[in-house]
């Protein structure tokens, strides 16, 4: 496959320059626009393969001299062990780099266009742009209102969640965060449903309190870091605050206890924002409403991929940037996932609503996932990782379905289906095998995903594990009910007027005939349904680009937790003797 | 062909199957899709055989064969580099895609896939015209691929996969008629449920995994590994095996799912709800033997669970009046003997639980079929109230249940008598085995087979045996502990357990009968679905039959303590089963005789016009109702687990709209409003970004103050 020379410069600029485009070329009907965004979409997902294609963590030679290692004491003792490749570490894993200067003068703050992709924005990257094509292609005939600045503020939306994903600045990273609100904030509230102004506001000012907070925590990291380094200039750089902050810190005993007083302070901030992102529980009460009120595509990206800026932004800044906040927090975490695990689930189970339903099937999930990244060891990590993407391509899937039934029948109550299996075949097929991934079938993606999480987090902690596993028993049933309720049993569908609006009375005339899945419907959910028995069936492939970048964060927070460890210890010992020598005093 | 060979084909061919049935099914093979399924099957049954017959080759009569590596998280390269003590904070995950046979694999692959393949050839009549008649053979394809692959697994996780999808597969085909709502709602109940004991199974995986830091069979399943772990770990890890096995074998308080399941096709009925599937945890169990024989508490609380669950089941059999859900009752019943048999504290207990798995899937797949072959002929109808004297309409369906139900009855010689013979010796030995071990002198110098003539306790003499091999493997079990379990001595819960057990063998004996009369005796009577071409079915339904109902009569003979081959080749896996136990005649004779009074009341209540029944349930009013509606455990099950949850679910919607939303969020969302003296102002799109600003500027404050107090 071809290498591009600054790829994701190209990435992030591509439906930036689409969404440009199409807002700005006057006189573009329906068509035109739709059409610019597909293409821009597909390029964008070709992008991304040729980025995974070409992102290697592999150390050949180090694999070669390991393999012929193997083979010697193979030949010589008989035995056959398979050989694990080795990684690259350190600044080698961040590949496709594009480093600019942006703004600030020389001597000043240094902050720089840097984008670049490790192992943890590898496959966020690719979901990002593989969730891009159902939302185009769900969207195709549901808009038809405003199109141009429709596909123009979806491409806008994608080039800000590409953005934030590669971002290796600061600056640039906060940039992309606030960015994509903006474009999603619009589509909720010009695109939505009745209640959409409220919803939009609610969803605008909560996350953007949240990030607010967020970027203060962030700039007080980097401010903590020059003056501990005792450089002015200012570093924004996220590879380089990550590498060297521990070093600055061990630097000195007063660094040591200035950033024990404020690191639960700047885990507090980070976690303001990223916490409300997530959404963990109790901050979760804007998803719904923004899931039920936004289109289709709106919804499709807000939990396929939106979600995932919080979890990510836990993974790139709190888990290594304070490491000992983080175990300081662990059983906040611990619970607050686990609560979201169950909370969510009874909550889904209550639900008339389908959208609604999988928007707390949502929190959900992603208390697993937290619960996965908050376990702080390897295995539980590697969870959360895969339950990011894994969140994404399941319940990306089913708000595509949703959308799709919603187009047809206008309606989303559960209880006006039923056994649609009947008249929608194909529909029903899609939806069995997403709502057995969504339920961590093993053999699709979910499992993998769901069963490392709750290892990590049972390995720390076993009542933590134990309740999050209740979750596979919760979710198996609102899943199973929704299909049951809807698709199985006598077919029952709302009835249709002729004006395409669902009619209150029972004989109204059924004026437009129901169809299932067309081809264009099909290739949107197709490539979804790919990833997810490739994950399910591969897991390793996906994991092996991601653990060495993993590993890394993974070490830091065993090694401080060691050195939390061992100075409390050191702390309890001493004290006895000073309390003694004081009152000798 | 080498084994490694047999491993690859014999899971291979029903998977390729599955694939073309699914994607031809459909466009091109419409009613052909039965081929491809019943030439896999049976390709993979010659397959089976050959391994079974071809394992003692293997080193350690044990086969493995390594696929890929699912996953593989390893430990740090270098834990030293993070200082001491930390290196243990974090361990390897390695799971592989293995398929791993040794002898119990080999067993129950050709009991599967024999089975299957009759199933599959019997269904390609019985689903004959039915819509949807490709996705049926797809699926029964993809369950034989994933039964296969669950008794082939290597480690824990692997064998919950699989677990999983055959829990899949038996959703789908419960719910194949997906318009009939019952269906879709028994599909369901089947999969949460099972998903209930699925939570305790995952558990106890994650437990192993702590405890042994791998999970698989090679690792664990060894007495090396096991010794010296805190027994206390290894209760909780068996119990959580044991709560998976009691979801999918459906052992009290879990078996609920499985009599619903038979709103499913009946073929799919007799095939994973009474052969296959609901072993699966039979099956498990027998695989951790090693794991269980070192926690007797908890192979006490199996046996009372078996124990029970046999006896409920059985109790209700006896008034259903639909002919499948007496069967479905009887397969939880004799489910339940087998984990009654897996708690009996003795490898005689094993051994005699896998040998009763393998009959009853014989006796039981045949009464299913038979049961199908009534239906198909009656129109649908399975009422027994609404048919009877069919045994001139349909003489070879009469003759192959026959058969069946005189196996199932255990009447001497069919195989029922030996499988449960076997139970209950162990069962009786637990209860009244002798103390005394007798030590074999001269034990070591002779094969197997001749050191076995001794005295009672099957697994001294087992030990004795295998001494050399197994240094402490069966041991710990026999010892009689008389230490108290709530209150009682160990002995004396196994003299309930086995008196229930003899109780059972009368009752089950008697609803059998009663099913067999009450359809095929008595004045002709057929419903008017049934049109006036009520039949016999097509051979291509009665040659299953028949060829079941030769097993069902004559395993228990060829394999079963007349000949002992099915210890013999049980114990290259399972150490100590190899031993030939002398024939307990007390408990032969016992439960021959019961056997023969509940025929003999069932003929007399059921065979002729008689008043006994009617008399009966007066005599026995409110247990009657009872038994009649399912002991209520239905709705115990409800009321104590779905009613609160569902409760529950709404009172959390309740609290998160008032008491998270409204009034914290939104609470603290109009607090800014509010303190600026704008009360009565609703929030508006030109409020975002003064709600932005502020919230900025209130945190630079705070921002400052801190750094002021750190300088």
């Amino acid at each position: 496959m071809p290498q591009v020379p600054h790829l994701l410069l190209i990435m992030v600029a591509l439906p930036f320059l689409g969404s440009i485009l199409a807002a700005s070329v006057s006189g573009l009907g329906r068509n035109q626009v739709r059409t610019i965004a597909l293409v821009n979409v597909l390029l964008s997902f070709l992008l991304s393969v040729i980025m995974a294609w070409h992102y290697d963590p592999f150390d050949k030679t180090e694999t070669a001299k390991a393999k012929a290692a193997a083979a010697t004491a193979e030949s010589s003792a008989k035995v056959k062990a398979p050989v694990r490749p080795v990684f690259k570490s350190g600044a080698a894993l961040l590949q496709m780099e594009t480093n600019l200067p942006w703004l600030g003068a020389k001597g000043g703050p240094d902050i720089r266009f840097h984008v670049g992709v490790d192992g943890i924005s590898l496959w966020l990257i690719c979901l990002t742009n593989l969730l891009m094509i159902p939302a185009v292609l769900v969207s195709w005939n549901a808009i038809s209102d405003r199109p141009a600045a429709f596909y123009s503020l979806l491409l806008l939306l994608q080039a800000g969640m590409v953005g934030v994903f590669s971002a290796q600045d600061l600056i640039l990273f906060y940039l992309f965060f606030e960015f994509t609100l903006i474009p999603l904030f619009f589509l909720i509230g010009l695109w939505g449903g009745h209640d959409r102004r409220w919803a939009a506001q609610k969803f605008f000012v909560y996350t953007f309190a949240g990030s607010a907070l967020t970027f203060l925590g962030l700039l007080f990291i980097v401010l903590s870091y020059s003056w501990m380094s005792g450089q002015p200039k200012l570093v924004f750089s996220i590879p380089e605050l990550t590498t060297k902050l521990p070093a600055v810190i061990a630097q000195t005993a007063d660094n040591q206890a200035y950033w024990g007083r404020v690191s639960p302070w700047i885990f507090l901030a980070l976690f303001a924002g990223f916490a409300i992102k997530v959404p963990l529980f109790p901050f979760h009460t804007w998803l719904p409403l923004a899931h039920v009120e936004a289109p289709t595509a709106g919804s499709v990206l807000l939990a396929g991929v939106l979600l995932k800026i919080g979890s990510y932004g836990f993974l790139r800044f709190a888990l290594p940037l304070v490491p000992e906040a983080c175990w300081g927090h662990f059983h906040i975490i611990g619970w607050l996932s686990t609560i979201g695990i169950i909370y969510g689930a009874l909550l889904a189970l209550a639900q008339d609503d389908i959208k609604k339903l999988v928007a707390y099937s949502s929190v959900s999930h992603m208390g697993l996932c937290l619960m996965g990244l908050f376990s702080l060891n390897i295995v539980g990590m590697t969870g959360g990782m895969l339950q990011m993407i894994n969140h994404g391509l399941s319940t990306g899937a089913l708000f595509t379905i949703v959308g799709m039934l919603y187009e047809r029948y206008h309606t989303r109550d559960i209880e006006a289906f039923g056994g649609l299996t009947r008249k929608l075949p194909i529909m029903a097929f899609f939806l069995v095998v997403t709502t057995f991934s969504s339920i961590g079938l093993p053999g699709l993606n979910g499992f993998p995903g769901e069963i490392t999480s709750l290892m990590g987090m049972f390995r720390e902690n076993f009542l933590f594990g134990a309740l999050g596993l209740t979750g596979i028993i919760l979710g198996a049933w609102y899943m199973l009910s929704l299909v049951a309720r809807t698709f199985f049993g006598r077919l029952r569908e709302p009835v249709i007027d002729a004006h395409g609006h669902h009619a209150q009375g029972p004989h109204a005339p059924e004026a437009h005939p129901i169809h299932d899945l067309g081809f264009r419907e099909i290739a949107a959910l197709t490539p979804l349904v790919v990833m997810m028995v490739a994950i399910g069936l591969f897991p390793q492939f996906f994991i092996d680009r991601f653990d060495p970048s993993l590993r890394q964060i993974a070490q830091t927070l065993a090694e401080r937790r060691n050195r939390t460890v061992k100075n409390t210890a050191a702390a309890q010992a001493v004290t006895p003797v000073v309390a003694a020598a004081q009152t000798e005093r | 062909m080498s084994l490694e060979t047999l491993l690859i084909l014999i899971p291979l061919f029903p998977l390729l199957a599955c694939l073309i049935v699914a994607v031809l099914g459909a466009k091109v093979l419409h009613e052909r899709s039965h081929w491809p399924v019943a030439i896999a099957c049976g390709l993979s049954f010659v397959c089976s055989l050959a391994l079974m017959l071809n394992l003692n080759s293997a080193p350690g009569h044990t086969k493995a064969e390594l696929l890929y590596t699912w996953m593989d998280i390893p430990q740090f390269a270098d834990p030293g580099a993070m200082g001491g003590g930390v290196g243990d904070a974090i361990q390897p995950v390695l799971i592989q895609i293995k398929l791993r046979a040794d002898s119990l694999t080999a067993l129950m692959l050709s009991m599967v896939t024999f089975i299957s393949t009759l199933v599959v050839i019997y269904a390609s009549g019985y689903m004959h015209g039915e819509r949807g008649y490709w996705r049926f053979f797809s699926v029964v394809a993809l369950f034989v691929f994933s039964m296969i692959n669950l008794v082939l697994a290597s480690n824990f996780v692997q064998l919950f996969m699989f677990w999983e999808a055959v829990g899949l597969c038996s959703y789908l085909l419960i719910g194949f008629w997906y318009e009939k709502p019952e269906a879709a709602a028994a599909g369901m109940k089947a999969f949460i449920v099972n998903r209930i004991g699925d939570f305790g199974f995952a558990l106890g995986i994650f437990l192993i995994w702590v405890t042994f830091k791998s999970v698989d069979f090679d690792v664990v399943l060894v007495p090396s590994a096991i010794a010296g772990k805190d027994p206390t770990v290894l209760a909780m890890i068996c119990f959580g095996l044991f709560t998976g096995a009691v979801g999918k074998s459906a052992q009290f308080p879990l078996q609920v799912w499985l009599p619903d399941a038979m709103e499913g096709p009946t073929p799919v009925s007799a095939l994973i709800h009474a052969a296959t599937m609901v072993t699966a945890g039979v099956y498990m169990v027998t695989r951790c033997t090693l794991l269980f024989m070192e926690v007797p508490d908890v192979q006490t609380v199996v046996a009372c669970v078996g124990g029970l669950t046999a006896l409920l089941a059985a109790l209700i059999a006896l008034t259903q009046t639909d002919l499948k859900r007496v069967l479905a009752y009887s397969t939880v019943s004799q489910l339940g003997y087998m984990v009654l048999a897996l708690g009996a504290q003795s490898i005689l207990g094993v051994t005699g639980g896998m040998f009763h798995l393998v009959t009853h899937a014989f006796f039981k797949a045949l009464l299913f079929l038979a049961a199908g072959s009534v239906m198909h002929a009656m129109g649908g109808i399975i009422d027994m109230r609404k048919f009877g004297g069919l045994r001139h309409v349909m003489p070879q369906t009469h003759m192959t249940f026959l058969c069946g139900a005189l196996a199932l009855a255990g009447l001497f010689p069919l195989s029922g008598f030996w499988s449960k013979d076997t139970v209950l010796s162990a069962v009786h030995a637990a209860a009244y085995g002798s103390e005394k071990v007798e030590h074999h002198a001269e034990g070591a110098g002779h094969p197997p087979e001749h050191k076995t003539e001794v005295h009672k306790t099957g697994t001294e003499t087992a030990k004795a045996a295998e001494n050399h091999e197994a240094p402490k493997l069966s041991l710990t079990a026999i010892e009689r502990r008389e230490y108290p379990v709530f209150g009682l001595k160990q002995r004396t819960i196994f003299k309930f357990l086995y008196w229930s057990g003899v109780f059972t063998a009368f009752l089950t004996a008697f609803y059998t009968s009663r099913a067999y009369f009450l359809t095929f005796w008595g004045e002709e009577k057929i419903p008017h679905e049934a049109g006036h071409h009520a039949h016999e079915s097509p051979p291509v339904m009665t040659i299953p039959l028949w060829i079941l109902a030769g097993g069902a009569v004559m395993v228990g003979m060829l394999l079963g303590h007349p000949t002992g081959l099915f210890n013999e080749y049980l114990g290259l896996t399972i150490q100590g089963a190899a031993a030939h136990e002398p024939m307990n005649w007390t408990v032969a004779i016992t439960s021959t005789i019961l056997a023969l009074a509940g025929i003999g009341l069932g003929f007399v209540m059921y065979g002729q016009p008689s008043s006994l029944p009617a008399l009966f349930g007066k005599l026995f009013g409110p247990l009657t109702t009872a038994s009649q509606k399912k002991l209520y455990l239905d709705e115990t099950f409800s009321s104590l687990l779905v009613m609160p949850l569902k409760a529950l679910a709404q009172v959390s919607r309740f609290l998160d709209w008032i008491l998270i939303d409204t009034l914290l969020v939104n609470g603290i969302g109009s607090l800014p409003g509010l303190l600026l003296g704008k009360p009565a102002r609703p929030m508006q799109n030109g409020l975002v970004q003064f709600y932005a600003l502020s919230m900025m500027l209130a945190l630079a404050v705070l921002l400052w103050a801190l750094l002021l107090r750190q300088a």
